[in-house]
């Protein structure tokens, strides 16, 4: 039976939260996200930081591409953290946790954004830039030849610049939705939008990156309107 | 289909919402129609390539690990607030009712008899001034009362205790006059009467109205002990 046995995590529901058959007893179970998080209401502090420690890089790495900024995107993924951890009693364990965290942590950026100065330039292109080396980095891995490398390089290091300069309003759902992959509903709840206007303007920042591009010779020319 | 039409089905489809028919309807234009199959191709290249552009945060455990360290101390931060906003408001709460008890006129748990009051087991001397009913007002009504009841009780009780002692005769066999036993203890208690009637009339918010109001305000009298010259004079 699920409920015998069991001790810290007992109170968590979902998959994870009962040994699976056939483990010995003796062997230690990881306990899942949405246990360490019924958990962690009760005032666990050992338990929040299981979670932070698997979800902080996610957490950091989200933050850091909607503000552009380090210093920003340590603060607002702390407090993404804390405003997680004081939201505990609201999570559904039955929902995945990640989701759940993330939504938070675009809601941060999005109030930093709201607060901060009219984003510059110079900042977008920091984060595009770091975004173009790596991408560049990891299409040369799969691009065999020379050529393939510096035209894949070429080509991230534009696409970057182009959602860079892109409104924070197209900007923020695109990064979202292709980069983050989060779900539309989830963006929207993270955005405070309407679930049609998320949509649309995914679809219109695309519009954009593709005229963008295809102006800079970049992409073949196709219809758009 | 229009290319309008198309061009929202390659979103659809970027978006992993294009239904199965939908699907076969933007296949069939976009092999007949190099503009719209060219948009495809660039959007989705340009997916891809936004998807490829995440940033690694591996790049900075070490601002990672910092954040890490800052919520768990900012969460141990928060409790040592709680626990100490929990322990002033105790000691606050304590201190509120350390005040309270000491306060003149403050309830207690067992009514203390205020200043002046005088030792009813003791016979009063001749002439001595008796308490004034404003040392009682001090007390609240039901401790008021219950202390003159008590006392009034335990005077009546200790009085024949020691008349007995004494074989003192019965109260009727006792000729009056000043300085015998029964007249003092008869004196008292009517002290003690007016006592519990004054306290009553300065503590109680409203006067009984009525006849057994009327009744009570007329069998008001003068305290005995007002005076030593009044009781000398009567």
């Amino acid at each position: 039976m699920c409920g015998e046995g069991r001790g810290r995590f007992e109170g968590a529901s979902g998959p994870g939260a009962c040994r699976p058959a056939g483990r010995r007893p003796d062997q230690k179970e990881t306990p899942t996200d949405a246990q360490l998080a019924v958990v962690s209401r009760t005032g666990d502090l050992a338990a929040f930081e299981e979670l932070v420690t698997r979800y902080q890089r996610r957490v950091f790495g989200l933050c850091y591409r909607l503000l552009g900024r380090y210093h920003d995107a340590e603060d607002a993924s702390q407090e993404a953290l804390l405003r997680a951890y004081r939201s505990l009693s609201l999570y559904d364990p039955t929902r995945p946790f990640d989701r759940w965290l993330l939504t938070i942590a675009a809601n941060c950026c999005v109030s930093m954004l709201r607060r901060r100065r009219p984003r510059t330039v110079a900042v977008a292109e920091e984060t595009a830039e770091a975004g173009a080396r790596e991408a560049g980095a990891a299409n040369v891995a799969r691009s065999p030849g020379p050529a393939e490398e510096a035209e894949s390089r070429e080509f991230a290091q534009a696409v970057a610049k182009a959602i860079a300069g892109l409104e924070d309003a197209f900007r923020l759902p695109l990064v979202l939705f292709h980069q983050e992959e989060m779900r539309y509903e989830d963006i929207a709840q993270a955005l405070r939008l309407p679930l049609g206007t998320v949509k649309s303007r995914v679809h219109r920042a695309r519009a954009q990156l593709y005229d963008q591009l295809t102006r800079a010779g970049f992409l073949k020319e196709g219809s758009q309107r | 289909m229009t290319c309008t039409e198309v061009e929202a089905l390659i979103h659809k489809e970027l978006d992993g919402e294009l239904l199965a028919g939908e699907a076969d309807a933007l296949r069939e234009h976009v092999g007949t129609c190099p503009r719209c199959a060219g948009l495809r191709t660039g959007l989705h290249k340009l997916a891809a390539t936004a998807r490829g552009l995440a940033v690694s945060p591996t790049s900075t455990p070490d601002r990672a690990r910092r954040v890490v360290e800052r919520v768990t101390r900012s969460l141990r931060r928060r409790r040592q607030l709680r626990l100490a906003l929990v322990a002033s408001l105790a000691v606050a709460a304590g201190l509120l009712l350390l005040v309270l008890s000491t306060w003149p006129g403050a309830p207690t748990a067992k009514p203390v008899p205020p200043v002046g009051t005088p030792n009813l087991v003791q016979r009063p001397a001749t002439g001595q001034r008796a308490p004034s009913p404003a040392d009682f007002v001090s007390l609240s009504l039901d401790e008021g009362l219950t202390w003159v009841q008590d006392a009034w009780q335990r005077t009546q009780e200790e009085v024949t205790g020691l008349a007995q002692a004494a074989s003192l005769p019965e109260e009727g066999a006792v000729s009056e006059g000043e300085g015998s036993w029964w007249e003092e203890v008869s004196a008292t208690g009517d002290a003690l009467r007016e006592i519990t009637r004054e306290v009553s009339d300065r503590i109680l918010p409203t006067e009984p109205t009525g006849p057994q109001a009327s009744q009570r305000s007329q069998s008001r009298r003068p305290p005995l002990y007002e005076t030593s010259d009044e009781q000398q004079n009567v």
